[in-house]
C-alpha cells in the first residue's frame, strides 16, 4: 500500500477504501485543478465540479485507471495530479469558442500564406531529436532560461546551449537557411 | 547564450508548424517522467510528446513543483465518495432477512388469527336445529 492508497481495495470498489482515498486525496485533486485554471487565466470557481469529473473518470470503465496504477513506476501524488490537469485541460479545451468574429481576428491571422508548392509535410525522421524538440520548446514556446531548463531536465546548462545550436543548424540546412 | 533571434524562432516555428500530430501519451509514463523514474530511452517519446503539446508540457512542469494541498469542503469529498455505493454486506443482508422473517411472521399469525375469526363466524351462519335446543321434539312445545 503506496501512499495510503489500498490500490487493490479500490479496484474491487471498495467503499470504505473509496471513501478514505477520497478523504486522503481531494486537496490534491483540488490543488491541481485550481492551479491549472489559474494558469489558463480562469476563474476557479469549478474547480469543484472538476474535481468530481477527476473522482468519476478514476471510477470510470471499471477502475481502469486505478487498476492499471503501478506504484513502482511514480507516486500516486503525481499521477493523481496529472491525471486532474489532463481533466481540467480537456474541460478547457471543449470550452474553447471555436470559431471567433471575422472583425477580431487580426490582419495577420486572415492573409493567405505564399504558396509553398502544397507539397505534403515531409520531415525526414530524426531530423531533431526529442531532447533538441524539446529545447527549442522551451526556449521558443516558454521563453525559459537555459539554467532552469538544464535543471528541470537534470543536464548540464551547457549542454542545452549545445543541444540549442545543434539543433538550429539542423533546421537552417534542411529549410536552407543560412546563419547569420 | 544571447538572446534566440527572430530568424531562428521563425525557423522553430515552421518546423513546429511542419511535425505531425501525436497520441497523448499514456498518463502512468506521463507522471513516470514527472517523477524522473523512466530510463534516457524511455524518455524519448515522452519528451517528443511534451514538446508538441505545450499545455502537456506545463502539466508536467508544474507537477514538479507541487503547491499544498488545497483546503477543501466536505460537501465535495462527499459527493465524491457518492460515487461508489455502499455495499449490501453481510450485516446488511442479516437485516433484511430478520425483517423479512418478521414481517412472514406476521402475515401468518394474522392469517390464522382471521381464520379462526373466520370459521367462527362461519359456524353462526348455520341453521340451528332447534331439537337440540329442545332436547327432543320440537311439537313437544305446544
Amino acid at each position: 500500500m503506496a501512499d495510503g492508497f489500498e490500490q487493490s481495495k479500490l479496484a474491487s470498489g471498495d467503499k470504505p477504501a473509496w471513501d478514505r482515498f477520497v478523504a486522503r486525496f481531494a486537496g490534491v485533486v483540488q490543488s491541481a485543478i485550481q492551479a491549472t485554471l489559474r494558469r489558463a487565466g480562469r476563474d476557479t470557481g469549478d474547480a469543484a465540479d472538476l474535481s468530481q469529473d477527476v473522482f468519476t473518470r478514476l471510477c470510470r470503465n471499471d477502475f481502469h485507471l486505478i487498476r492499471h496504477y503501478d506504484p513502482a513506476r511514480a507516486s500516486v501524488s503525481t499521477w493523481l495530479s496529472l491525471v486532474a490537469r489532463s481533466v481540467t485541460l480537456d474541460a478547457l479545451r471543449r470550452r474553447q469558442p471555436r470559431t471567433s468574429a471575422l472583425d477580431d481576428a487580426p490582419e495577420a491571422a486572415l492573409a493567405v500564406p505564399p504558396n509553398e508548392g502544397n507539397q505534403p509535410i515531409r520531415l525526414p525522421p530524426g531530423l531533431l531529436s526529442p531532447r533538441q524538440e524539446l529545447i527549442l520548446t522551451m526556449l521558443y514556446d516558454r521563453d525559459m532560461d537555459p539554467a532552469d531548463i538544464a535543471a528541470e531536465l537534470h543536464i548540464d546548462p551547457q549542454t542545452v546551449r549545445s543541444q540549442h545550436h545543434k539543433a538550429l543548424t539542423k533546421l537552417r540546412a534542411h529549410y536552407g537557411d543560412t546563419p547569420p | 547564450m544571447t538572446a534566440p533571434s527572430d530568424r531562428d524562432r521563425a525557423l522553430w516555428q515552421r518546423y513546429r508548424r511542419d511535425q505531425p500530430a501525436l497520441p497523448p501519451p499514456d498518463m502512468l509514463d506521463l507522471a513516470a517522467y514527472a517523477d524522473r523514474r523512466l530510463t534516457e530511452a524511455q524518455s524519448d517519446q515522452i519528451e517528443r510528446s511534451l514538446a508538441r503539446d505545450p499545455a502537456l508540457l506545463e502539466a508536467v512542469l508544474a507537477t514538479r513543483q507541487p503547491e499544498p494541498a488545497a483546503p477543501i469542503s466536505l460537501a465535495i469529498i462527499r459527493r465524491a465518495q457518492g460515487l461508489v455505493p455502499a455495499p449490501v454486506g453481510p450485516r446488511r443482508l442479516a437485516s433484511w432477512a430478520s425483517i423479512a422473517a418478521a414481517l412472514v411472521l406476521v402475515c401468518v399469525s394474522g392469517f390464522q388469527a382471521g381464520y379462526s375469526v373466520g370459521g367462527r363466524a362461519n359456524d353462526l351462519n348455520q341453521p340451528i336445529e332447534l331439537a337440540s335446543w329442545t332436547g327432543g321434539d320440537a311439537d313437544g312445545l305446544d
